[in-house]
């Protein structure tokens, strides 16, 4: 699964809860950098950044991506 | 699991890859090989808790191809680049160096952290003894150092790697909230459930239990942050505390059973997979589990705990699981 930028502004800033611990503090510390910079082309590579993460933990966070396709 | 000085050394000069803990002292004497090391005295076995100066907790590693590098302050943001990618980097960092100081701030914003898998812990010493220094270890050069870490970065092809952790304290359903304006170890002002206020005054006033962590909410994971002390106006933390994250302070602990709580959340848990592990200081001392057994997860007792950032009072563990496709 690839999400849009839409969705991962969604994720940033709407406050969800994930079960894998990695993706979860991985998340809270990109939140922290798009409440400094929401800028485009940083929303882009946050983007890029949770696609590679998803991708190569896909099989350890199944529950987690269950709910992201959701959004 | 727990070795002797001699059946460290010999693993050693079999060309093993291993993840040493023990004291300063036995770490010293190990001859050069391919392993790092990090030094502590309290380990939790598979029977007890133990505080040992004549054994080593030793982890074994498969013949995977590895790097060991050591990291000062000024190049310590390149640790995760470093690391092989779908591999395992494991850091021990000395307490109260530099290089912790760096890594503890900063490590989330490391380029690379997250896309690479790195877990470790803080070394440490015998807090009853004077004259140890916490110390980490790279045993292909012998280079023993009390301000820079020691990673070994291990390229793991046929597992997929994950790092979790094992958080026995939850926040406090009738705590209020505390929410920091700036990121750091040394907090002053605070926000209470909104209202400024300065945490020492706080904590004293309420006669709040400083042995519980502050617990904040990471996106759905608790994550603690621990007290070192509270001196005038100001708290003294072990890691630091982040702006735009909510905290509480924590629910005591059934009958401050740490071991029933620990044995609790692991027995829904598999080690079947796990490669390493380990513990907090905090846990070990405050609850006393020194001859109690948790149940799984042997491992050294740690003064901080890295999973991916720097994490308080809990216990962190790795899992290698065959990789599907």
């Amino acid at each position: 699964m690839k999400l849009s930028s839409f969705q991962v502004q969604q994720i940033l800033t709407r406050g969800h809860v994930f079960k894998h611990v990695s993706f979860a503090l991985f998340i809270t510390v990109l939140r922290g950098k798009y409440l400094k910079d929401p800028s485009k082309a940083a929303l882009d590579k946050y983007t890029s950044d949770v696609n590679a993460f998803i991708e190569k933990n896909r099989h350890l966070m199944q529950d987690d991506i269950k709910e992201l396709v959701k959004i | 699991m727990m070795k002797t000085f001699g059946e460290t050394k010999e693993l050693i000069e079999q060309g093993k890859t291993l993840h040493i803990a023990g004291t300063e002292e036995l770490l010293r004497k190990l001859p050069k090989g391919d392993w790092i090391g990090g030094s502590t005295e309290y380990f939790m076995d598979k029977d007890a808790g133990k505080v040992t100066d004549d054994m080593l907790f030793v982890n074994e590693f498969a013949d995977y191809n590895h790097k060991i590098t050591m990291y000062d302050e000024k190049n310590i943001h390149s640790v995760a680049l470093d690391s092989f990618e779908g591999g395992l980097s494991i850091i021990i960092l000395p307490f109260d160096s530099a290089v912790l100081k760096e890594y503890a701030e900063h490590a989330a914003e490391f380029d690379g952290m997250f896309m690479r898998d790195v877990a470790g812990w803080v070394s440490g010493s015998n807090l009853g003894k004077t004259g140890q220094t916490p110390i980490a270890v790279n045993g292909q050069t012998g280079e023993v150092s009390t301000d820079k870490a020691a990673v070994l970065h291990l390229n793991i092809t046929d597992y997929d790697v994950d790092i979790e952790i094992v958080n026995i304290f939850t926040a406090d359903k009738n705590s209020p909230t505390v929410e920091f304006t700036e990121e750091g170890f040394i907090v002053e002002d605070c926000l209470i459930n909104g209202v400024t206020t300065n945490l020492a005054d706080y904590v004293r006033s309420n006669n709040l239990n400083t042995q519980l962590p502050l617990v904040g909410n990471y996106s759905g994971v608790e994550i603690n942050i621990s007290c070192k002390s509270v001196e005038g106006d100001k708290v003294y933390l072990y890691a630091p505390v982040f702006p735009d994250v909510k905290y509480r302070f924590a629910a005591p602990l059934a009958e401050n059973d740490y071991a029933a709580e620990f044995r609790k959340h692991l027995s829904k848990i598999s080690d079947k997979n796990s490669v390493f592990s380990c513990n907090c200081i905090l846990n070990f001392l405050y609850g006393e589990l020194e001859g109690k057994s948790i149940g799984k997860f042997c491992g050294p007792i740690t003064f901080g705990e890295v999973a991916y950032q720097l994490v308080n009072q809990t216990l962190v563990y790795v899992t290698f699981t065959p990789k599907r496709d």
